[in-house]
């Protein structure tokens, strides 16, 4: 991977940042939530305590009974389908499985009753047969203003309801009622008089079945009725709620068996509906508010609250919970604290809180850390890719200043070295130095061929000069033999001399050389002869153009580039072999080629066969006893470029040989 | 009488064979090692012929001072240069110091024998009319053999004598090609095919300078050089 993106990725790190914000955000809001719940705890317990002043109006300490509100009242037809959804909440009563289960209702000051008897053992009498007669009824006990009053109930069968006194005679009161029979029991619906100012209220039913088998259930313990006090909705708490619960909430009293007494106040409404837009309520949601919350019931006109903190704030343990709002997506906190009078629990409260206001807070803080995040992350992460990006430009430029730093002929160009003191500029400054030792030792070998061919001169002109001297002495015939070997050695060191400095001969040749108007067609045909000749027995063979072909260029040189190719062809080319010469013009470009039969070039070797000192003679093949110095390819390849051209190595397909194409646009 | 050659040579080996050889020739030799010590012999007289070495010792231009003087003492002193290489002779021969020829070093001592002994009777024949010479005319071209020396439209060509015997052996059979060998032996060098490449641009330079649209040498690619028929 390249360093560029390296870095990018390392960059990336820094998105640690934003999670370390984020985790951060979850814990201020676990924070304010609990902030949140105590702060509405307290003001639920001064709620509590502020209504605990007066205690009379909350249910009395001991045992009741609620009674619920009728808006109207319901029709005495022992059915209870007006009762308005307080038939739902009834008082059970009975052991084992309750058998008997009242309802009260209050009506425009008249009190109703609905009793319901599950009494599948029909053993039903009158109210006014005698007291030692025993059939199913209900014995029901009044405490009025003047006194105590015990009624029975039974009918034998539906109709209106039949009330006696304990001795089965005319009660002194008059009660209105119902007596329904129906599948698996029996249901009562009576009203007392109007406005009778009922004290408190006993009920018993017995039950008889066909073996002589009692039960018996009721409010009190054994078969006697206990009486029980009255109390309903507290309509005069309400004020005080208002007054004492914070504008906001929803203030509600309840008594301990959750029927509510009291209630006032609204939950706010939703600010954060305008305040934030919804996708970002989406985004806190999901990444704040991770526990699943229960779902709020909104009913405004409950008549028994269900909440798991209502049940432990009447065990005397105050509690409050989160939940979701139904319709909105907002969070609903509601605090349940129980109403303590001299240290017994006679009620509880519960204010319930809708808080946008933590939203907004929340929103407020994570949009700071979104927009600070995202703006610290920009930063760094363009800081830290320019900073990769300028590093890494810096190395690109030293690795292509490293690879062009050799040029073909093995040339040191000048490297550009960094001033800079970092570890990269240690290695430009490097490379600097070690190409100037490798640019002293070149320049020095390449300088030791042609001083020593310099130097080589005056010892062979002087071995020369005394060889013709030694030949003109008289010499015993015995002599002569080891003079002509000495001569003959001596030519030889002369032409490897010549050899050694030929590269830097061609190369002032090439300086010096003058273009005229050649006709390289005429000039090939030519040398033709002279190169079959030369190439005997292989074969040569010309594919020259009828037509001349003129080019710009010194001739004497192209003559010499192709006599190096002929050398070329004839070291590498076995003796039954062919030479081919061809010529024609591609464009403006003149294209001439030798190609001989015989080894083809390694790949590898095809683009360096024209560098300098390359050669891929084995021993064997040095003909004559010639030093093969590797440069005959290189002075074609300076004599091409000389014409502004090129030369290349291909391999004839079929791997039969090699072909050797000289490009030639012309001098200048 | 005995001409008198004079050697400039720092080299003692190769002083001392080239000396040798040349008494053995007949010839008087002062064997000289340097610029001063020529300065000191030629004080009261010339020799009739000086063969100066190129690379004088320590001096790069020591030769090339030794030759001006000479030149401005004596216009028709015979100056004979040694070069070390065959390449050094276009060089050199370009700085027209009035040499009147250039051999290489690696030339054998016979054939610098012959070149002294030619390059003397050239000097010889300018002095005196000659009876009886040999000239060969080709169109422009007169070539006076004895005297060493070729005319075209009538003005003198100032070759020197390697070139001369080349120009001879191509206008000696006009339209045949002579390879660069036999070139070679004709202007008894032995020397690398490109100097004669050079040799033969040279004399083409020289003709040109007097006749711009000289055009007789032909170039035969791959076989050598002829004058037109």
């Amino acid at each position: 991977m390249r360093l560029r993106s390296k870095l990018l990725l390392v960059s990336l790190s820094i998105l640690v940042l934003p999670w370390a914000g984020w985790q951060f955000v979850r814990q201020l809001e676990v924070l304010l939530r609990a902030g949140q719940e105590q702060a509405l705890l307290a003001s639920a317990e001064a709620l509590a305590r502020g209504i605990a002043q007066t205690p009379g109006r909350l249910p009395p300490a001991g045992s009741g009974w609620f009674a619920q509100r009728l808006a109207y009242a319901p029709r005495l037809d022992g059915e209870a389908g007006d009762w308005q959804g307080a038939e739902a909440e009834p008082l059970a009563l009975g052991e084992g499985r309750p058998w008997l289960r009242v309802v009260l209702g209050r009506s425009n000051e008249r009190l109703y009753l609905f009793l319901q008897v599950d009494d599948d053992s029909r053993q039903r009498g009158e109210a006014g047969w005698g007291g030692d007669l025993d059939f199913d009824r209900i014995d029901l006990w009044l405490l009025g203003p003047a006194g105590e009053l015990r009624l029975r109930l039974a009918n034998q069968g539906s109709g209106v309801l039949q009330v006696a006194d304990q001795n089965g005679l005319q009660p002194p009161l008059r009660i209105e009622g119902y007596w329904r029979e129906r599948a698996g029991g029996y249901d009562i619906e009576l009203a007392l008089p109007q406005a009778f100012g009922l004290r408190a209220l006993g009920i018993a039913a017995f039950d008889v079945d066909a073996a002589g088998n009692r039960r018996h259930a009721g409010n009190g313990a054994g078969m006697t009725p206990e009486l029980w006090p009255l109390y309903g909705y507290v309509g005069a708490l309400e004020p005080t709620l208002l007054a004492l619960a914070p504008p906001g909430m929803r203030a509600t009293v309840v008594d301990r068996q959750a029927f509510v007494l009291a209630r006032a106040g609204q939950v706010a409404a939703d600010r954060s509906q305008e305040d934030l837009m919804p996708w970002r309520r989406w985004l806190y949601r999901s990444l704040l508010f991770r526990e699943p919350l229960p779902t709020a019931d909104r009913r405004d006109d409950a008549r028994r609250l269900a909440q798991a903190e209502v049940a432990t704030a009447i065990a005397g343990q105050p509690a409050a919970v989160w939940r979701r709002d139904p319709d909105g997506s907002r969070l609903l906190l509601s605090a349940a604290v129980p109403v303590r009078v001299e240290g017994r629990t006679r009620a509880a409260v519960l204010l319930e809180h809708s808080n946008s206001a933590l939203l907004l807070l929340t929103d407020r803080a994570f949009s700071g850390l979104l927009g600070i995040s995202a703006l610290a992350f920009l930063a760094t992460a363009g800081v830290l890719l320019a900073f990769a990006s300028r590093l890494s430009a810096r190395i690109r430029r030293l690795r292509d200043a490293a690879e062009k730093a050799l040029d073909r002929e093995g040339r040191v160009t000048p490297f550009p070295r960094s001033a800079a003191r970092d570890e990269v500029g240690d290695l430009s400054r490097s490379f600097d130095r070690l190409l100037g030792e490798i640019a002293a030792y070149t320049d020095y070998l390449r300088s030791l061929a042609s001083k020593l061919s310099h130097e080589l001169h005056t010892p062979l002109a002087i071995v020369r000069s005394s060889l013709d001297n030694l030949e003109t002495a008289s010499l015993p015939d015995e002599s002569r033999p080891y003079v002509a070997r000495a001569r003959d050695g001596i030519e030889r060191m002369g032409k490897l001399v010549r050899t050694m400095s030929e590269v830097t001969r061609i190369e002032h040749a090439i300086a010096a050389a003058e273009a005229e108007d050649v006709d390289v067609a005429r000039l090939l045909r030519d040398c033709a002869e002279g190169y079959r000749q030369l190439l005997a027995p292989r074969r040569l063979v010309l594919a020259l153009p009828e037509a001349p072909l003129p080019l710009r260029a010194a001739p004497e040189l192209l003559v010499q580039a192709l006599d190096k190719l002929v050398d070329n062809a004839r070291g590498f080319c076995p003796e039954n072999g062919w030479v081919r010469i061809a010529l024609r013009r591609d464009g403006d470009v003149l294209r001439l080629s030798l190609s001989n039969q015989g080894p083809t070039v390694p790949e590898t070797m095809r683009s360096r066969l024209f560098d300098s000192l390359v050669s891929l003679r084995e021993p064997g093949q040095r003909s004559e006893g010639r030093m093969h110095l590797g440069f005959g390819l290189t002075i074609v390849r300076l004599i091409a470029e000389l014409h502004r051209g090129r030369v290349e190595a291909l391999n004839l397909p079929g791997g039969e040989g090699v072909e050797f194409v000289m490009h030639l646009r012309g001098m200048g | 009488m005995s001409r008198t050659v004079a050697i400039i040579e720092d080299e003692p080996a190769i002083r001392d064979n080239y000396a040798e050889a040349l008494r053995r020739h007949g010839y008087a030799v002062q064997a000289l090692a340097s610029r001063t010590e020529a300065r000191l012999a030629f004080a009261l007289r010339l020799p009739d012929l000086v063969i100066i070495d190129v690379g004088l010792g320590d001096e790069p231009e020591g030769g090339f001072e030794l030759c001006r003087e000479l030149r401005a003492r004596s216009a028709t002193l015979p100056i004979l240069f040694l070069t070390a290489r065959d390449d050094e002779i276009d060089v050199i021969s370009g700085l027209r110091l009035g040499a009147d020829d250039y051999l290489a070093k690696s030339t054998s001592l016979p054939q610098l024998t012959a070149r002294i002994h030619a390059l003397l009777r050239r000097a010889e024949a300018q002095l005196q009319p000659v009876p009886r010479e040999s000239v060969l005319r080709l169109r422009e071209l007169t070539l006076e053999l004895e005297r060493l020396r070729i005319c075209w439209r009538g003005q003198e060509v100032e070759l020197t004598v390697t070139e001369f015997w080349m120009v001879h052996a191509m206008v000696r059979y006009p339209g045949h090609v002579k390879s660069r060998e036999q070139l070679m032996r004709e202007a008894q060098v032995v020397v690398d095919e490109s100097t004669i490449t050079s040799h033969i641009k040279r004399i083409r330079r020289k003709f040109q300078a007097l006749d711009p649209a000289f055009d007789e040498i032909d170039t035969v690619h791959g076989a050598g050089y002829r004058w037109r028929a």
